[in-house]
Parts: structure tokens; C-alpha cells; sequence
């Protein structure tokens, strides 16, 4: 009945919805009635009061489940033939890259910068099509990223001023400890926002394919008060650490324990590079009493009490993190203990090697 | 280096100014002199696109290298972050 609505292969195709807050609920409803064929939602938080002004899938007696579960009973509330699964807890730990491959799209609808870079890189890895949405109280921003077709198109941060690198820098101290005090600034969103955004996106993702679809990466931007829309593209940017990326990489996915294959490669030379996806706490170290304290952790699990010393009672701890490390130090470091990190990557001749960590 | 002169707006129409600027302005400069002379939130981060061309511009490249013409319109937009609450 609508020429170019195609029921079939909308039932062949299947997503990742990353946050279900307002944007994610907006998405999760149009996919659900239009009869996707898989769906996968992850989300690391619960249900709150406060959420559902502006959350279609949610009612009050949902209060305090996790929102990723009643998401996916909701979806198949609105249409039972759907296959939807669920995820609760956090992207970055809880998708993986061979798993991201197995899906057409992943929908971002988180609300931080922090959470799209990473899904940006998981989508970059994975050659998966990102649609990212973003709202406020007046303003919707849908950008697509088609990393499936277009290997030349421009990433989530190709653009991202450096204004929002420095925000984020300015969650941490000490490099890339976590600052126990830091407070996210609150946003205000509509369920009006939110609404716009969710159908502007699935209709971005129906489309993708259409004769008159927008080729390449491009952002939505509606000003849902004066309803002014503009649509403008975004180039690659050369410097962005996407152009790092091989489109015909050699993945493997490897077992993370601490005899594991990160340590020894055939043909590398140990004093090679090898790119981490995590930065890493390496060591300790007193600048007072020059006590060096071997951590090998994943900086995420820390924060800036790291810097202090206690035999001399003092912030006097040097932290050193690291996300590139050699075959040498990799050997040296992790030989014994498990790599902390969810993937790295190394060029080996022409190629380039992705090693993903199995839990 | 002759001048460009180029209309610089927000999203929300609000503000709109004609202004001459040097081709070898960075983008960077004309998001700094909006904040500065508009008053804009200083905790929300911009980005600018060109609604002549229809083209984001990189607030690292120049003027000159983002191919800016005379009479380009210039529209400001803050950066969105949220989306989950």
C-alpha cells in the first residue's frame, strides 16, 4: 500500500538500540510497529519517577526494573512476531564487535559524548551503520554514519569540536582517573524532542537504500519551535583516529586469560606498537618516598585517591596510564595477569590485527 | 587576503549579524566571537555549518579551507548530548 515501504525486508532486518531513555523509547516504539525482525536493547539503568514524562514504553508500576527489560516485554507487547533480546548493563562491556556485525544498524540514544565516541568506535570496528540521536528541550540533532557502504564516510568524532574533548577531560585528573565529584550536567528533554528524533532517525534507517536517500554521513538539525530543518553533510576529517582503521582488518577473537595471544605474535617485532581500547593504570609511583606500585588495571576501575601515597600521607603518587603499549612491555606486564582491556590492534605488514577479548 | 563577508546566524534565528572576516579566520574564531558577542551558554559546546552549501565545518580548518564564499550563511548550533533521561 506505501510504495516504498517494503514489509519484507523491513522483517529481514534487525537492530541494536543503545539507551532506552526518551530518544531510545521513541525508536524502540516505531521499529516495534512497523515489524523489524530482531531487536537488541542494552541499557545499564533502572526506571525512575522522573523518566516517565517522556517515555512511551514505561508505566509506574515499572518503577526501579531495569529499563532495557521492560523495554524488550514492551516491544513485544506492541507486536509478539518481533524477536526482541535484552542487555542490562553497560555498552561498552556488554557489546561486542563480532556481535555488533551481526546486526544492519545500531541506534545511539545515549545521553553523553563519552558513550557515542565508544559506540562510534564499536560501529567503526564492526562496519555496522550508527544512528545517532541527540535532543534538549527545544532542539533534535539525527546523524547518520553509514560505515556499512561508505568507507570513506566521516565518524561521529571527525566533527566534534575540541570544546567537548576538553569537557571530557575535565571528568578526570591524573590523566584518566575518574573525579569522584564530578557532577554531569542535567538536560532538560521533551517527549516532543524525543518524538521527532525517534521518527526522524527510523525514517533515516527505512530509507537507507531508496533511490533518494542522502548519501553519505550527514546531521538533522530541528529547531522544534520556529520547526527550521536543516540537513548538512559531514566530510572526513584525515586527522580523526578513524582513519587508522583498516576496512579489511584480520579479526580474532581470543580467550582473555593471562597466558593469552596478546603476548606473542609470530612476526612482530616486540618493540612493535600495539593500540589498546582501554587505557591502562600501569604503576604507581611515590615522587616522596619513590615507591613504585605495579597496578595493570583498567583506568575506569580507579579514580584520582590512586595519587595518594599512604605511607607518606600525602597526594605524592604519580599515575601512569598508558593505551599503546609494545609486544615487550605486553609480555612483561600481562604474562601472569589477564589484559585489561576489551580489544587491540597492531599492523602486521600490510595488514592490521584485531584481537577481541572473550570474557 | 581580501575580505569575506558572510552572514552569521544562530539555530534559533534570534541573532543574525553580517559581518567581514579575513579568509584565514579559523571556524574556531567565529564560534568564539558569537559566544562572546551573543551572550551564548558557555557551558553548552557549538558546532557551525554552512546552510548555503549544506556542509558541517571543521572548527580546526580555516576559512579559506572550508571554501567559505561571499554571501555563505553561517548557522550556529550547540551540540547535543542527551537523549536517556
Amino acid at each position: 500500500m506505501i510504495d516504498w515501504f517494503d514489509q519484507k525486508k523491513i522483517k529481514e532486518t534487525s537492530v541494536i538500540v543503545a539507551g532506552v531513555g526518551a530518544t531510545g523509547n521513541e525508536v524502540l516504539k516505531n521499529l516495534s510497529l512497523l515489524g523489524i525482525g530482531r531487536i537488541h536493547i542494552v541499557d545499564f539503568d533502572r526506571i525512575e519517577e522522573h523518566n516517565l514524562t517522556r517515555t512511551v514504553l514505561f508505566n509506574e508500576k515499572d518503577i526501579g526494573r531495569y529499563k532495557a527489560e521492560v523495554a524488550a516485554e514492551a516491544c513485544l507487547h506492541l507486536d509478539p512476531s518481533i524477536k526482541v533480546s535484552h542487555k542490562s548493563g553497560d555498552l561498552w562491556k556488554s557489546l561486542s564487535i563480532r556481535q555488533i556485525k551481526s546486526f544492519d544498524a545500531v541506534f545511539c540514544c545515549v545521553d553523553n559524548h563519552e558513550a557515542r565516541i565508544r559506540l562510534n568506535e564499536l560501529c567503526l570496528w564492526a562496519q555496522v551503520d550508527l544512528y545517532n540521536l541527540a535532543i534538549d528541550s527545544r532542539y533534535v540533532a539525527v546523524e547518520k554514519y553509514p560505515f556499512s557502504k561508505d568507507r570513506g564516510c566521516a565518524c561521529y568524532q571527525c566533527n566534534l569540536p575540541a570544546s567537548v574533548y576538553k569537557g571530557l577531560r575535565e571528568r578526570y585528573s591524573c590523566g584518566w582517573l575518574r573525579k569522584k565529584a564530578f557532577e554531569e550536567k542535567k538536560v532538560p528533554t521533551t517527549a516532543i524532542t524525543a518524538g521527532i528524533a525517534g521518527a526522524s532517525a527510523c525514517s533515516l534507517f527505512l530509507q537507507r537504500d531508496h533511490k533518494d536517500s542522502p548519501q553519505g554521513s550527514l546531521r538533522m538539525y530541528v529547531d522544534t519551535i520556529s520547526l527550521n530543518t536543516t540537513v548538512a553533510y559531514l566530510d572526513h576529517q584525515e586527522d580523526c583516529f578513524c582513519s587508522s582503521i583498516f576496512y579489511d582488518y584480520i579479526y580474532f577473537k581470543v580467550k582473555n586469560k593471562p597466558t593469552g595471544v596478546p603476548i606473542r605474535c609470530n612476526g612482530v617485532e616486540k618493540d612493535f606498537p600495539v593500540y589498546l581500547s582501554d587505557k591502562v593504570v600501569l604503576d604507581v609511583i611515590c615522587r616522596n618516598c619513590g615507591t613504585i606500585r605495579a597496578i595493570n588495571g583498567n583506568a575506569e576501575s580507579y579514580d584520582e585517591s590512586l595519587a595518594y601515597c599512604s605511607d607518606c600521607n600525602a597526594l605524592s603518587n604519580d599515575v601512569v596510564i598508558k593505551d599503546t603499549l609494545n609486544f615487550e612491555e605486553l609480555s612483561a606486564r600481562f604474562s601472569e595477569t589477564v589484559l585489561p582491556v576489551k580489544f587491540l590492534y597492531f599492523c602486521k605488514g600490510d595488514h592490521q590485527v584485531l584481537l577481541e577479548m572473550e570474557a | 587576503m581580501e575580505e569575506l563577508s558572510i552572514i552569521i546566524r544562530t539555530a534559533d534565528k534570534s541573532r543574525k549579524a553580517e559581518i567581514g572576516i579575513s579568509p584565514s579566520h579559523k571556524v574556531s574564531d567565529i564560534i568564539e566571537g558569537a559566544i562572546y558577542n551573543w551572550a551564548l551558554p558557555k557551558d553548552n559546546d557549538y558546532t557551525i555549518i554552512n546552510a548555503t552549501s549544506n556542509k558541517v565545518l571543521n572548527p580546526s580548518d580555516t576559512l579559506q579551507y572550508s571554501e567559505i564564499r561571499n554571501g555563505d550563511i553561517l548557522e550556529i548550533q550547540p551540540v547535543l548530548t542527551a537523549g536517556r533521561r
